[in-house]
């Protein structure tokens, strides 16, 4: 089975060749990457003023488990308004959850990645849309 | 009566209650079988109740019908523990709250009711409810009463009470489900002493009425 | 070290319970989610048995009079730190002066606090836990109040600086509405009337408002119990259900008195009391009859689940330390 440095490897050969999704299969393993697709052209209109974007990154390697499934805290979704340090989802191995944390204040200006989707360590799980 | 001699109250803890008659003799033979099961292997305490022992165990017990075959047998065997306990005099305040309803229910008059019940010397049967409350053996049948339906919350510490053919003193405050009928300074119970239960199974109370006031 | 600048009377310091005294009647007293406490304590590093703040009523504030980490594990009480929310299973660091607030609790009714080393007050009797009716242990054998300071064991925990969080096992199953209660039958059971034993297995109970640590007062389908008779008092065990003359159940808990004489028609296993711990008045509960070697696997369960959590923490932590 691959470990953490196989995975990472890939993933960072995957964002090199702009792959999104790469499958492979061998013996009795699957195994699907996907990586999640950068912010939706609706989000950006051109009438905007100049704004800035930061990224929420992936603490780790593992699931995207989303906020306010079973934590006590209110769900995410774009467009809402994040401070410095807000805990905006997770990425979960097993029973572990690491925090995505804001980086800046903002709104959130990406899709919520769904639920169970893949992330290395250092990927982009949301991105904010500051004040520049 | 029970229904059956061993069941399950907790995950880990079991209780045995031979069917026998409730007096000294018999409470001292539960004293024997509590002391010999408390050093079998897998129990962590052996407690003794009225005429009942509660195992309170290491791990969630599968094989109960060797542990009721093992219990039983130390039953059957009649070994008995004869202690020659400490006699303790106890000032006592006859002034509960359901010293009138008691004497109701008995059909006595409070007098009588307090004569009769500081009369005997009573032998600590068992320790429990609370830290330090001593089941006392020895009550007068003529006072046996029912449990009240409903329990009070909060009764103090140092309360006499009865229900069934027992009799007790709470060592500090809290609910009860029996009759009070009076009151005492005397504690206890203190951590800092060791043991930190005043009395002992096996130990004697004598109450010395001081007051009477139903 | 933290301070408490405001709670509501009820928080006690507790760890897993006082052992070996029973014969005394002292009950073990300790967590009532044995569950939440275990977990909190297990994100912070510290051994199972360190002694953490249980919190039944909110809201609640402290302040974090020195920089450290802390974890809070249970209900979801809207937890901010420094105004920033917190999930209801968080372990993360705290900057000196920064406040914990947690709000009311919407759903469960017990959240534990837990502080690096566990929380600094004297073993008596071999515990931490708070003896509340003997006023002895925890806290000066009291609850907390405002004022009253509370000490880390240790000075550090291992934790990554963004902090973390865990997943925990459901309250209810999903879609269900009762709080499910594996049960054993009791000594009692087969005297209870036919048709109170099948509601006692097949109708649910409410949660009334008059449950505590010592035990919970159920309201449901009255149970008649067709023996007559006062028992003798014998030891009973938190989880076991009495049956007072007025037929409504009750649950007696980690305070409960060591000796009782009220029918028992069931006990509830180990692995199923911090459910009832996480039950509010007005829940409802409804029990579901297993054998002793189902409330054996149960248990096996439950350590080999932890087991398993506590290995995939250790994971995370050599993980986090590589990326630091």
């Amino acid at each position: 089975m691959f470990d953490k440095q196989d995975l990472t490897r890939l993933l960072d050969a995957m964002r090199a060749h702009g792959v999104g999704a790469l499958e492979i299969e061998g013996g009795d393993m699957f195994l699907r990457l996907v990586l999640p697709a950068g912010p939706a052209p609706s989000a950006i209109t051109p009438a905007q003023p100049a704004t800035a974007t930061a990224a929420a990154r992936s603490p780790d390697i593992g699931r995207f488990l989303p906020r306010g499934s079973d934590d006590g805290l209110p769900a995410l979704a774009p467009g809402h308004a994040v401070r410095t340090g807000e805990l905006l989802g997770y990425v979960a191995q097993g029973a572990v959850r690491a925090p995505v944390i804001a980086p800046a204040d903002g709104t959130i200006a990406s899709q919520i990645p769904e639920p169970g989707t893949l992330f290395g360590h250092g990927d982009t799980v949301l991105t904010l849309e500051t004040k520049p | 009566m029970p229904d059956a001699k061993l069941s399950m109250i907790g995950s880990r803890a079991v209780l045995f209650q031979p069917s026998c008659p409730f007096d000294l003799a018999n409470q001292q033979r539960i004293w024997a079988v509590a002391d010999e099961a408390a050093t079998w292997k897998g129990v962590r305490e052996a407690v003794p109740g009225m005429t009942n022992v509660t195992l309170l165990l290491d791990h969630v017990p599968i094989e109960l019908d060797r542990i009721e075959k093992d219990l039983t047998a130390l039953w059957e065997s009649g070994i008995r523990k004869q202690v020659e306990g400490r006699l303790l005099a106890i000032d006592m305040a006859y002034d509960g709250p359901h010293l009138a309803e008691v004497a109701e229910m008995t059909g006595l008059p409070v007098d009588k009711v307090v004569r009769l019940h500081a009369a005997p010397e009573y032998t600590v049967y068992a320790v429990g409810s609370h830290a330090g409350y001593c089941y006392l053996g020895g009550l007068d049948p003529r006072l046996e009463t029912p449990r009240r339906k409903v329990p009070l919350p909060r009764l103090p510490g140092g309360s006499l009470s009865l229900a069934g053919l027992q009799t007790g003193v709470s060592a500090s405050a809290g609910p009860s489900g029996w009759n009070t009928i009076g009151s005492t300074g005397l504690s206890f119970f203190d951590p800092e002493c060791s043991p930190a239960a005043l009395l002992r199974p096996g130990d004697r109370i004598r109450f010395n009425p001081v007051e009477v006031k139903a | 070290m933290i301070e408490a600048l405001f709670i509501p009377p009820g928080a006690t310091v507790q760890d897993l319970g006082r052992d070996g005294y029973w014969s005394q009647g002292l009950g073990r007293a300790g967590v009532m989610d044995a569950l939440s406490h275990g977990i909190a304590n297990m994100m912070l590093g510290n051994d199972e048995d360190a002694a953490t703040l249980e919190i039944p009523l909110t809201p609640a504030r402290f302040r974090f009079r020195q920089a450290g980490a802390f974890a809070l594990a249970g209900a979801a009480c809207g937890a901010t730190l420094a105004g920033r929310p917190l999930p209801r299973v968080w372990a993360g660091m705290a900057d000196e002066g920064e406040v914990l607030e947690l709000g009311p609790m919407a759903s469960g009714a017990r959240t534990y606090l837990a502080l690096p080393g566990g929380i600094d007050v004297p073993a008596v009797l071999g515990s931490r836990s708070t003896q509340l009716r003997e006023g002895f242990g925890g806290l000066e054998g009291r609850v907390l109040a405002a004022g009253d300071l509370l000490h880390a064991a240790a000075d550090t925990a291992p934790l990554p600086l963004a902090g973390f969080s865990l997943t925990m096992p459901a309250l209810r199953a999903p879609g269900v509405a009762e709080i499910e209660l594996r049960a054993l039958p009791s000594a009692e059971h087969g005297s209870f009337a036919p048709a109170s034993r099948e509601a006692f297995w097949t109708t649910p109970y409410a949660v009334s408002q008059q449950s505590n640590r010592q035990g919970y007062r159920l309201e449901g389908e009255p149970l008649a119990y067709a023996a007559s008779g006062e028992l003798r008092s014998h030891g009973i065990a938190p989880g076991i259900v009495q049956v007072p003359g007025g037929g409504q159940p009750i649950i007696q808990l980690a305070d409960s008195a060591t000796m009782g004489g009220y029918p028992k028609i069931a006990a509830v296993i180990e692995p199923d009391l911090w459910r009832i711990a996480q039950a509010r008045p007005g829940d409802r509960l409804r029990f579901r009859r297993v054998t002793p070697a189902e409330a054996a696997e149960a248990a096996r369960v439950q350590q080999q689940s932890l087991a398993g959590i506590r290995a995939e923490l250790e994971a995370f932590r050599v993980r986090q330390g590589g990326w630091q």
